[in-house]
């Protein structure tokens, strides 16, 4: 019995500790949700009260919309491209070529272009926001709109947040169109499909709730990847450094959030 | 009507398990200058901040114009703050924006002053600060510090406050710039009759800007008088301070 105890004393003060760390580890990541839920909040209700910064917002509109347009466009193009020769290694085995344009089709509009776009978009504006917001809070900028009596939600988060929101599904479902006519175009020229009936094919499968479903889930990502990087530069700490850390987080936060959410919304869509 | 136009009491502020400030007391007289002279770290940045809402405190009021302004709402914090001006440490230039928008910023969206009139009146007080029009088309990255500096206060007295603040307006600057600076300085404040609040520790800045002064370390007012009566304060920490003497109170505190 006493040997038992005196065990259990030696094995005591590590356990304390790992259970500690296992504590202050999940009270700061509730701590972390917590601050990110107000931060939510506090943008949603700047967006619907007045002042409103149109300017501001057809820039972002340009900035996260149109100039996103290439890497989105690439990305559904070789997407498009190579589903249709994989789907064709594996379809041929069954005598299944016919079904290329189905799974093309519906692998685009309902996954691969709003996941894909959200990803490459959460690199390419995510970072950049987590950037540049970061950088005005390090210098700054950001207590001197304050002190200008402008407010910072408005002027920069709200702007950035509703772009994000509203031109990725529109990025999408251009995407969309792009993946189809790269399956399109390796079905027809390579694999030796007659384009007319690699056409109606893609038109039978294709109901209107694909098309829609993907891009509600573009709408999604477009706000959690335009929020992760408003909200990581907003609270970026100080220096080169913090600066750096809120653009990694703003991309690896908004990436990994994006992939749960596919998945929530593909549940609620689909089942 | 007090005669304080900002008035301090009994402020304190803690980040994490550090007391940054430990009960500021201080009363700015309405029209002068105060400055608050003090080393790193002992709170003065964190003090200004508190009088203008960029942080919160933790307990302890602070009026202006006689008016409580801790945890008063957002709606209410964004009209006060139309009374301030704020020059900053760096700057904190819109680097986005070319400098006659930034100078401009405040008249066009606190006051709502269209963008023509508003670009008319930050020539005008480009020209105040010696700069001349066609600085007014750069962007602040092409401007040296020095020129930046005089954009930042083009922009802190733009909306003719009632209340500026400068924090370490000479920091990084020539010692000819920074006495340029700190003419500048006086005479904004002089010609809009303006309530001052100064943040240095450059010795030379504070007896050119100052009408009063008030020495901080670890979070205290220690001393506080007219910028007369510095030289015959009687207080250890202030004259270690005010000579920059290596050994004294304020180092034997530290170490």
């Amino acid at each position: 019995m006493n040997k038992a105890i005196q065990k259990f004393a030696e094995i005591a003060p590590p356990l304390q500790k790992l259970c500690q760390a296992i504590g202050t580890s999940i009270l700061s990541m509730f701590a972390a949700l917590g601050r990110l839920s107000f931060f939510m909040g506090d943008a949603l209700r700047h967006c619907v009260t007045p002042p409103f910064f149109f300017k501001h917002l057809l820039r972002q509109f340009m900035d996260i919309g149109y100039y996103s347009l290439p890497v989105v466009g690439m990305t559904a193009l070789f997407t498009g491209m190579v589903l249709a020769l994989q789907s064709y290694t594996g379809f041929s085995r069954f005598n299944a070529e016919s079904a290329i344009a189905s799974v093309v089709v519906l692998s685009i509009t309902r996954e691969l272009a709003p996941v894909l776009a959200g990803l490459m978009v959460a690199g390419r504006v995510g970072a950049s926001i987590a950037a540049e917001i970061g950088t005005m809070r390090v210098t700054e900028q950001i207590d001197a709109l304050t002190t200008l009596s402008v407010s910072p939600m408005k002027y920069l988060v709200v702007p950035r947040i509703l772009a994000g929101t509203i031109m990725l599904p529109l990025l999408v479902l251009i995407g969309d169109i792009i993946g189809v006519y790269g399956g399109y175009i390796v079905s027809t020229h390579v694999l030796g499909f007659s384009a007319g009936s690699y056409l109606s094919q893609t038109w039978d499968v294709l109901e209107k709730m694909d098309v829609i479903s993907g891009l509600v889930k573009a709408s999604a990502f477009g706000f959690i990847l335009t929020l992760m990087g408003c909200y990581h530069g907003y609270n970026s700490g100080r220096g080169a450094q913090g600066v750096g850390a809120a653009t990694t987080n703003a991309v690896v936060t908004a990436s990994i959030l994006i992939l749960i959410f596919n998945f929530i919304l593909t549940q609620v869509f689909f089942s | 009507m007090t005669p304080y136009k900002i008035e301090l009491r009994n402020v304190t502020k803690s980040f994490g398990s550090k007391k940054v400030l430990q009960g500021i007391d201080l009363n700015i007289p309405t029209g002068s200058s105060m400055v608050i002279i003090g080393g790193s770290g002992t709170g003065k940045s964190v003090t200004l901040k508190c009088v203008l809402g960029l942080i919160e405190a933790d307990s302890g009021s602070i009026l202006i114009d006689g008016q409580e302004t801790t945890g008063i709402p957002q709606r209410s914090r964004d009209d006060l703050m139309r009374k301030f001006g704020m020059l900053f440490q760096g700057g904190a230039l819109f680097d986005s924006l070319p400098v006659w928008h930034n100078v401009a910023f405040g008249l066009i969206h606190g006051k709502q002053i269209d963008k023509k009139t508003a670009q008319k009146l930050a020539i005008e007080k480009l020209d105040a600060v010696g700069l001349n029009k066609s600085v007014a088309y750069l962007y602040p990255a092409e401007l040296s510090g020095g020129m930046q500096k005089r954009v930042s206060l083009a922009r802190a007295i733009a909306t003719n406050p009632e209340i500026i603040f400068f924090d370490e307006p000479t920091t990084g600057l020539d010692p000819i710039m920074a006495d340029v600076i700190n003419d500048l300085i006086v005479k904004c404040v002089k010609e809009l009759g303006a309530t001052a609040m100064t943040i240095t520790h450059d010795m030379a800045s504070a007896r050119k800007i100052a009408d009063h002064v008030a020495m901080i370390h670890q979070g205290k007012i220690i001393w506080t008088g007219a910028i007369a009566d510095l030289d015959k304060s009687d207080n250890p920490y202030v004259d270690q301070f005010i000579h920059g003497r290596a050994n004294g109170p304020i180092t034997d505190t530290i170490s």
